[in-house]
């Protein structure tokens, strides 16, 4: 199996164990996405986690995704790295904006803006959602992991076609 | 070479977009696991009992009172008194419901009807829709959504964010003062912001709003989870029941709060029960005067807030939760984050100086125009000319010279042709114009059971006193005790009048309590020149709080133009006060008093801080606006 295909199913993996979580270890009242069929989770969630599954999204979020981003991005250590960074100081910085004393100071969006889907829930994403330091760890873990996984896969050039530039395009419209 | 080309680029474009997907579905994913990559998506509420603490009692017992009185704001019908800003007022108010009224109307029955964003009456806009079954009434399963977008209608609050009511119970109509109103309320993203502070609001309740019994009012508020953000906290309310009861037929408005439920706080990550053992009671959007809120926290550990009197609350801790109290904290309402009364400000000075004009106005004209009904043009004297024996009688129907008002007059008179202590004379008026012997004339109405007390004199010249009971006369309501004088050959017409309480109707409710007013004029020859004291504690529906009435300085007041000296203090019971200074006559022509000066006392230290000049005009409509 080729690199590239390995780091697709192990990202992919990843992401899956990290939404399985939710699915089976979280109330999904709390959970945006799953809010809507919260009914149908009678009797709080199906399995009882340990510690352990409150960060284990985190990282695999920041694995998953740096990986796949890495993927899209063509391959070799330099898109790696960029990924890599790329997740998990986003993710690290969304986590550190539900500080309370940051929170507080982030306005409400517009409602005509709060009134969409997800950004219904970007206030309370930052308001209600909780800081952990371990998150913090998780996501650095993870985007690590991601470069230990990106940086070996193999670069994948793609020329510009020929057909785009102006010059031969008139060339070819007159032959 | 050409399908190569195509196939290069078709793999760039699919590159492109993947990695924008990728990018966007990580940021949705981070988003919409609701708080967090992994941490814990949207925080529930602190899930740990507080460990109460002789450090943290006040702040947890402050965030208690503040959350219950902030959900309260945030969903009852505001001030019903006054339409107030609250969330469900916002919608019923009648000035919402009409245009969605006529709307229906328009569109057809059973349509819902969503009306184009309409302008806020200074800022933002306000976007109303609604699904009518009847578009003659609120009906069961009616739902009403209002949608607002930084809306500022001027009255201080701007409001932001959605609210939905759908009808579950109703009687009566809710455009008037008398109906039950029981709703779901939903609010989302819903947030208020008065002084520049923020409060908002996520989640659902059931809201009832029960004034049947008008004047007094009910409103519940029962719910699962309501989560608001205040102060820098998120305080999540869980399996909440509260409840006000407010008599608006008196003011100021007695209330009565009970609240049960928990309370999760994420600043001080973690949760604590609630209940008030004892009711707490007080004039609304005041410090109580008296009542409990029991806290209860980690192993039973309790926090009881013992209401003492509007300036004193004590907290008394209870940390082994062993039913005896380890220590007590004194503190105040204000402290515990709780409504008080705001005192004089430079933003309300001008308002409760109006107030106070117009109900020292109002009291002193209904004990001048009591008395006046005993002068040879008054509803009495005339009556009295109608008795010719002993004993009751009436109704009797004296004059009221050039107007097409009435009067009725029964009673019980001892000595025909005079008036005699214990003498009764229940009076009803309707429009009433009257001409008093002294320059000036009056409109009487409302009723007023007088029963003499004493009486020296005959005809135009005389001096009676009398207790009387007013009902809605000249707009007040009130027994009282007064006197009013023209003795024979003088030029100066006295009265004077006390009552422990009274209500004033007008423009708003009003209450004057201690009152007290004397007034005297002294000239036959217009313009006439009257000298004026009031006092009393007054209250008022468009400002919480007992604000001090005096003059310090009588006032003199000419019958053409405002005062032209003398000064009229409110004093709040915080200290600040606000002093109404006439400003006085240009060359000695009472005309040309038609302003005074404001001075506001805006730290109670006793210095003025601040001087407002105002037109007497102006404040005379602040108070009757």
């Amino acid at each position: 199996m080729q690199s590239a295909q390995r780091a697709w199913i192990t990202a992919i993996l990843a992401l899956l164990a990290g939404a399985a979580i939710y699915l089976l270890g979280r109330d999904w009242s709390t959970v945006y996405l799953l809010a809507w069929t919260a009914d149908a989770q009678a009797g709080g969630p199906a399995l009882r986690l340990g510690a352990w599954s409150g960060r284990a999204p985190s990282f695999a979020h920041a694995f998953g995704f740096a990986v796949l981003t890495a993927l899209m991005l063509g391959g070799g250590r330099k898109n790696a790295a960029v990924a890599c960074l790329f997740w998990g100081a986003t993710d690290a910085f969304l986590e550190l904006l539900q500080r309370p004393e940051w929170s507080v100071a982030i306005p409400q969006l517009p409602f005509e803006l709060a009134a969409w889907p997800l950004f219904d829930n970007l206030h309370a994403y930052f308001q209600q959602g909780q800081f952990d330091l371990l998150d913090i760890v998780a996501i650095a873990l993870g985007a690590f992991a991601a470069w230990l996984v990106a940086r070996s896969l193999p670069v994948i050039v793609i020329r510009r076609p020929i057909i785009w530039r102006n010059s031969h395009a008139t060339e070819t419209a007159e032959s | 070479m050409q399908p190569k080309q195509l196939s290069l680029n078709s793999s760039l474009a699919l590159r492109a977009a993947g990695l924008v997907a990728v990018v966007a579905a990580g940021l949705a994913s981070v988003i919409g696991s609701g708080g967090g990559g992994g941490g814990g998506g949207t925080a529930p509420p602190p899930a740990d009992y507080l460990e109460i603490t002789s450090v943290n009692a006040l702040e947890i017992a402050g965030v208690v009172v503040d959350s219950v009185y902030t959900s309260l704001e945030l969903a009852e019908a505001g001030d019903l008194a006054e339409g107030g800003a609250g969330a469900t007022a916002l919608v019923l108010d009648s000035g919402v419901l009409q245009p969605l009224r006529r709307e229906s109307l328009d569109v057809g029955i059973q349509e819902v009807i969503e009306l184009p964003p309409e302008d806020c009456l200074v800022t933002g806009t306000v976007t109303l829709s609604a699904d009518l079954s009847d578009p003659f009434t609120i009906s069961v399963g009616d739902r009403i959504t209002a949608v607002f977008a930084n809306c500022d209608d001027g009255d201080g609050a701007v409001t932001d964010g959605r609210l939905q009511l759908i009808i579950r119970a109703i009687a009566g109509d809710p455009l008037t003062d008398v109906f039950l109103l029981r709703t779901d309320v939903s609010l989302t993203s819903f947030a208020i912001t008065e002084d520049g502070e923020t409060t908002s609001a996520d989640g659902s309740f059931e809201l009832t709003l029960d004034s049947l019994d008008y004047p007094v009012v009910f409103t519940r508020l029962l719910g699962d989870s309501l989560t608001g953000t205040a102060d820098g906290d998120t305080r999540t309310l869980i399996n909440f029941d509260e409840t006000v009861e407010t008599n608006l037929g008196d003011l100021p408005y007695p209330s009565v709060v009970t609240a049960f439920g928990t309370l999760a706080s994420r600043v001080l990550e973690g949760r604590v029960d609630f209940d008030t053992p004892v009711p707490v009671a007080g004039p609304a959007g005041d410090a109580p005067d008296t009542g409990e809120i029991l806290i209860t926290g980690l192993d039973g550990a309790t926090i009881r807030i013992v209401v003492l009197g509007q300036s004193s609350v004590e907290l008394r801790l209870d940390f082994d939760g062993n039913g005896s109290v380890d220590e007590v904290q004194p503190t105040t309402w204000a402290e515990l984050g709780g409504s008080v009364a705001p005192g004089v400000t430079e933003a309300n000075a001008a308002a409760l100086a109006g107030e106070a004009i117009a109900a020292a106005v109002s009291f002193q004209e209904a004990v001048r125009d009591a008395g006046a009904q005993f002068t040879t043009d008054g509803a009495f004297w005339n009556a009295l000319s109608g008795i010719s024996v002993p004993g009751s009688f009436g109704p009797i129907s004296p004059r009221c010279v050039l107007s097409n008002g009435s009067a009725s007059v029964s009673g019980e008179l001892a000595v025909p042709g005079t008036f005699t202590a214990g003498d009764v004379f229940n009076g009803s008026f309707v429009n009433c114009f009257q001409q008093t012997q002294f320059p000036f004339s009056i409109i009487v109405n409302g009723n007023l059971d007088i029963v003499v007390t004493d009486y020296v004199g005959f005809g135009g010249f005389f001096t009676v006193g009398f207790d009387a009971v007013a009902n809605q006369f000249q707009g007040v309501d009130a027994a009282l005790t007064a006197t009013y004088s023209l003795p024979d050959n003088a030029t100066i017409l006295s009265y004077s009048g006390s009552s422990p309480v009274v209500q004033l109707t007008g423009a708003r409710a009003r209450a004057l309590y201690g009152a007290e007013v004397t007034g005297e004029y002294n000239s036959f020859v217009s313009p006439t020149r009257l000298t004026r004291t009031v006092s009393g504690d007054l209250y008022t529906a468009l400002i919480p709080g007992r604000y001090e009435l005096s003059t310090p300085v009588p006032l003199i007041i000419f019958s053409v133009g405002g005062p032209c000296s003398g000064a009229l203090l409110l004093t709040a019971e915080n200290g600040t006060s606000v002093r109404i200074v006439p400003i006085g006559p240009v060359n000695d022509d009472p005309a040309t008093c038609t302003s005074a000066q404001l001075e506001l006392d805006l730290d109670g230290n006793g210095s003025t801080d601040r001087i407002i000049e105002v037109l007497w005009q102006d404040l005379l409509q602040l108070g009757s606006a």
